[in-house]
């Protein structure tokens, strides 16, 4: 088969010598693959979600100290002149720091 | 159980959710499969056999709306057309050919074929992996399959002018590539 190549004829010939691809790792995958597909459905797995949130829940209120996380919490807030001025030093350090990069990107 | 009809088998699969007989399907039809599909991706085994893959998850997934009005070949090569075409549609740029090591660490699974048939097989894919999509899997159905045109018609849900057009465009380009075609000589 030099030139000229008959089109119909290469193709008999690769029909003719079609290789046989083996199953023995292919259809292993498939079938693992289904069985993932299928393992659980949709209402099996809401519950063991539901199940899983409600159990970390019961830990979490058992175990947690609540009542100290909630003690800690500030009742009172007091503002002073020195945290004014340090609030707004930050706002104009970070309106700095944008405007310069702003700038610095349009060259 | 391996001599059962593809019906039989299709049967048991949808009303007992039979993965054993699916088991028996996707032996049948996998290699041929699995090769139609290496010749459409340019012999990239990888990509083919991850297509062939989803191919059968598909099938099996569907296997209730199959009527057994078409042959149940053409109905998987139905579903493995559109995932191909769906395929090359998302990630048209990652398509990669198959490197020589992922070749020869695959030859051992080839039964029966010499290194010279294999070149055959490859030279032909990488020849297919110029035409578009639609051309080349008309020209494998037809040539190398030995479908009818109506056969082809069913599988790519074109007009039976559309495939005669697709089969003669291939076929004219594919000449000009494999005109000079040897086993030694490559293309």
């Amino acid at each position: 088969m030099k030139k000229s190549t008959d089109i119909e004829n290469l193709f008999s010939q690769a029909r003719s010598s079609e290789p046989y691809l083996s199953n023995r790792h292919f259809g292993k995958r498939v079938l693992t693959l289904l069985n993932l597909h299928e393992s659980v459905s949709f209402r099996k797995e809401a519950a063991i979600e539901l199940l899983g949130a409600f159990v970390g829940c019961t830990l979490a209120y058992s175990f947690f100290p609540f009542t100290e996380l909630i003690s800690s919490i500030p009742t009172k807030f007091v503002i002073g002149p020195m945290t004014i001025m340090s609030i707004a030093g930050g706002f104009s350090l970070l309106g700095g720091i944008g405007y310069w990069a702003a700038e610095r990107s349009r060259f | 159980m391996l001599s059962a009809t593809d019906q039989a088998l299709i049967d048991r699969v949808v009303t007992t959710n039979c993965h054993d007989s699916f088991g028996i399907l996707v032996e049948r039809y996998q290699s041929d499969l699995r090769y139609s599909l290496r010749q459409m991706t340019g012999w990239n085994e990888a990509l083919a056999d991850d297509l062939a893959q989803e191919t059968f998850i598909q099938v099996f997934k569907s296997l209730k709306s199959y009527n057994g009005t078409a042959k149940f070949s053409s109905w998987i090569y139905r579903i493995a057309y559109n995932q191909m075409v769906s395929h090359f549609r998302l990630a048209r740029n990652r398509e990669v050919s198959a490197s020589e090591e992922l070749l020869t660490s695959q030859l051992e699974q080839i039964d029966g074929s010499t290194t010279s048939e294999l070149d055959l097989h490859r030279d032909l894919a990488e020849a297919m992996k110029s035409l578009p999509t639609n051309q080349r899997m008309a020209i494998h159905l037809h040539l190398h399959r030995q479908l009818t045109h109506a056969e082809i018609t069913t599988i790519m849900g074109i007009p039976l002018g559309t495939v005669k057009t697709l089969i003669n465009r291939g076929k004219k380009t594919l000449r000009g590539l494999l005109a000079s075609w040897t086993p030694e000589g490559k293309l």
